[in-house]
């Protein structure tokens, strides 16, 4: 298997696991109404695993809505430009993308071995630990990190191949 | 280097980066982390740990579910044939006016607004349904986008509003009147709207096509709508009965949708997949952007940008209309640049004293806010409604600020009106 292959795979699996967080969100919603509608009591934390599931979610999607080109840009720029050209300023956007998802991935890893180390958990009755929703948000980042490095190569290979 | 010097560089370089096809959200993001290692000599560890710190945590709002849910409900009645029902309902109330189903733009945007809260959760899930539909009729795309991006920011002024509580909260004043106050002039500004798309088709024909006498009837269009109505009612009947807030009630809108399409025999697992994972994607691109905007925030607030310009806006030592009219201008430049949410937060503390003490009442000055902030939701570079529109369209986000700039001066004249009027905004908390 390639690794294009490979980073497809993992980024349609974390996605899937995003629509699961909206999933899961709705149902902890309707269970909440219920519970306090209809039997007086509560899960007592609604807003802190909805808060989870919301960031999983955002972070779980990022690489595959950055790959099927969700995530808006102004291309008003680019569409002038000759193609050549238009390659360039990929080659920025691609190598702003992994400085940046280089950046969180690697301090919101930092953050989730130092929550492991030190057995942090959440303050609500659930006890969480913090290592767990944040390593959703880590899995989603380096995945979004995987599908920018992609196009960084798609984008180098591009400018020094013929076929650009 | 003073603040309207790093103002201004920091401008440039969002520029640069925006320009170049960087997505928006990374775009911001490269550019806090510039102008704090420039200008604030942050260095890379400290610019890493508080991007990353900020993400999480305003990426883990609560309150940003109803943005995912209300687009899964948008998307499921985009997807079933609930949509060519809204569209045959509406269109024997609006196919009389010049502008014909234009006008369902603004109508719809009206009502969702009432039950979505969110400004980007109205114009997602209004154009997801709206602009194919118009475009397949033959409708002009510069008015149908232009309305779109214009009505879709009542969701920030009719009630439930995220940035009225978020007003609220910080200026102690009673959010369920801050909620009444918001009612007036967003109709106002709906029927500015309207009354702008009627002119523009009476006047230029070719921008509308002739609507076809068909056989629907008022009563059948009510007979149409009642299912949007009954999901409306539903949602907007969870909030104010106490059921839910306005957040878990985007989950009971949800289920209302569901429920709808079962009913009509389309409920499939193909369906449902299919708008859980379009909902997914579209509210990745928002969340994103409004965590990024948290970072933007953050960075502005180190730079002291927001609080050196009201403070120098307090020294001009100007006269109730002269200090509206200069926050006018400097929320419109702020606007530019921050979405709502952050405007609020980070000027409200400096402003807030300086309208009070001009003896401006706090409730019209929160709606004044709320308008203000929906200007800046559709003026480049940073203009969320123009994001979520050329995330949907495609369209050129120039082109559809381009589109959206009469609706921009329509709602400047709101702000006039209401200035000269402010009983528009104070009756009906008056009445409470």
């Amino acid at each position: 298997m390639t690794t294009t292959k490979i980073i497809g795979r993992l980024s349609k699996a974390a996605n899937a696991l995003a629509v699961i967080m909206l999933f899961a969100m709705f149902a902890h919603i309707l269970i909440e109404i219920v519970l306090r509608n209809v039997f007086e009591t509560s899960t007592f934390v609604l807003d802190e695993f909805v808060g989870y599931a919301v960031a999983s979610l955002t972070f779980l999607g990022l690489g595959e809505a950055f790959h099927k080109k969700t995530l808006i840009e102004v291309t008003i720029l680019k569409d002038w430009v000759t193609p050549r050209k238009r390659l360039y300023f990929e080659l920025f956007s691609s190598l702003s993308c992994v400085f940046i998802g280089a950046l969180l991935t690697f301090y919101i890893g930092r953050s989730v071995f130092k929550n492991f180390e030190r057995h942090t958990i959440s303050s609500s009755v659930a006890e969480v630990p913090q290592f767990i929703p944040e390593g959703l948000l880590l899995i989603g980042g380096f995945i979004f990190l995987l599908r920018v490095l992609e196009k960084l190569f798609e984008v180098f290979s591009k400018l020094t191949g013929k076929e650009a | 280097m003073d603040a309207g010097s790093v103002s201004f560089l920091v401008f440039l370089i969002l520029i640069a980066f925006l320009a170049s096809g960087t997505t928006i959200f990374i775009s911001i993001l490269s550019v806090c982390a510039i102008s704090l290692f420039i200008f604030l000599d942050f260095d890379m560890h400290r610019i890493g740990v508080t991007m990353s710190r900020i993400m999480m945590r305003a990426s883990s709002s609560w309150e940003l579910s109803a943005i995912p849910l209300f687009l899964w409900m948008g998307e499921i009645v985009y997807k079933s044939s609930l949509i060519d029902q809204l569209f045959r309902g509406l269109t024997p109330f609006v196919r009389r006016f010049p502008g014909g189903l234009l006008h369902t733009n603004v109508v719809g945007s009206a009502l969702f607004a009432a039950v979505s809260g969110s400004s980007a959760a109205t114009t997602a899930t209004i154009g997801k349904i709206m602009l194919g539909e118009l475009k397949s009729r033959g409708y002009d795309r510069s008015l149908a986008i232009g309305s779109l991006a214009g009505a879709g920011t009542l969701g920030l002024l009719i009630p439930p509003s995220i940035v009225m509580i978020i007003y609220g909260l910080l200026a102690e004043v009673s959010i369920m009147k801050l909620f009444a106050a918001g009612i007036i002039p967003g109709l106002l500004i709906a029927a500015l709207y309207s009354l702008y798309i009627g002119v523009r088709a009476t006047f230029d024909k070719s921008r509308v096509p002739a609507v076809q006498d068909d056989e629907t009837t008022l009563w059948t269009g009510l007979r149409d709508l009642c299912p949007i109505f009954a999901l409306i009612l539903l949602v907007m009947g969870t909030i104010y009965s106490g059921y839910a807030t306005p957040s878990e009630s985007a989950a009971v809108g949800v289920l209302g949708a569901i429920f709808l399409i079962a009913l009509r025999g389309e409920l499939t697992f193909s369906l449902i997949k299919e708008s859980m994972f379009a909902a997914v994607s579209t509210a990745c691109m928002i969340c994103t952007l409004l965590a990024a905007a948290g970072f933007l925030s953050t960075t502005m607030g180190f730079l002291h940008i927001p609080q050196d310009v009201a403070i120098f806006i307090g020294q001009l030592d100007l006269s109730p209309m002269g200090l509206i009219f200069t926050l006018s201008i400097f929320y419109m430049l702020l606007g530019l640049l921050l979405d709502g949410i952050s405007i609020t937060v980070m000027t409200l503390p400096i402003t807030l004293p300086l309208v009070i003490a001009a003896g401006i009442d706090p409730i019209w000055f929160g709606i004044f806010l709320v308008i203000m902030v929906e200007l800046g939701q559709m003026t480049p570079p940073v203009g969320f409604n123009l994001f979520i529109i050329h995330g949907m369209s495609g369209i050129n986000v120039m082109t559809i600020a381009k589109s959206a700039f009469p609706f921009f001066l329509l709602m400047c004249l709101a702000v006039i009106i209401l200035t000269a009027l402010p009983i528009l905004a104070l009756w009906l908390p008056a009445m409470l």
